[in-house]
């Protein structure tokens, strides 16, 4: 009984600590594209882009949501300056960057005015895997919740790694 | 000591070092699941109410 109870934790752990198995369908976004859709969004935001990879991978937006699901970057308890939004926003983008078969998507942490001054998270990806059309999504990492385009468009970025 | 004596005794040692071999492993298999408890706990998942 408590050596059944065990194996049970056990496989609960296995499934947090080991992420999800990587998308298998999956294509190559060259860094022109990624610029043109941020300043469809942002006009200005070529100034505050860097791109550190020639190209990146791609995928559609429900495996990158897949992988957000297993992340447990939003658990942690909110601390003003101590672990804020910019510390959600780069620890989610830096667990896509940690395992293989995920670090080559385009997440990463986006910094602008929005609230007056945020740090969040944003992604390039397919609309579906039917349709395979790049998009720009934002994602809360507090919440793991989509932040509507509407909702950020135009506000003043000043920082969009890509790693 | 009959040779009966000699083996029922002999059993019953075996016996208590069975016992004593069981407490030992669910004592072990105890702090594993302790183990496995505070995981879950630094990965999100509430503590089980303990019986």
């Amino acid at each position: 009984m408590t050596y059944s109870r065990l194996l049970a934790k056990l496989q609960r752990i296995k499934s947090k600590v080991i992420p999800p198995e990587p998308p298998e369908i999956r294509g190559r976004i060259g860094n022109d594209e990624l610029v043109r859709l941020y300043e469809t969004i942002f006009p200005e935001a070529r100034h505050c882009l860097y791109i550190a990879d020639a190209y990146s991978e791609i995928t559609a937006i429900s495996e990158i949501r897949r992988f957000v699901d297993w992340d447990i970057t939003n658990i942690f308890p909110y601390e003003a300056e101590i672990h804020d939004c910019d510390d959600f926003a780069l620890a989610l983008a830096g667990d896509f960057a940690k395992y293989p078969g995920w670090s080559g998507f385009p997440v990463t942490f986006i910094w602008g005015d929005l609230y007056g001054g945020h740090a969040f998270a944003t992604a390039v990806a397919w609309r579906s895997l039917a349709e395979r059309v790049p998009a720009v999504y934002f994602i809360e990492p507090q919440n793991d919740w989509e932040i509507a385009r509407e909702q950020v468009e135009g506000i003043e970025v000043w920082l969009i790694p890509f790693a | 000591m009959s040779s009966l004596t000699k083996k029922l005794k002999e059993i019953l040692g075996r016996v208590s070092k069975c016992k004593e071999k069981c407490a030992a492993e669910r004592k072990e298999i105890a702090e594993a699941e302790k183990i496995a408890d505070d995981i879950l706990e630094a990965l999100g998942e509430a503590p089980e109410n303990k019986e």
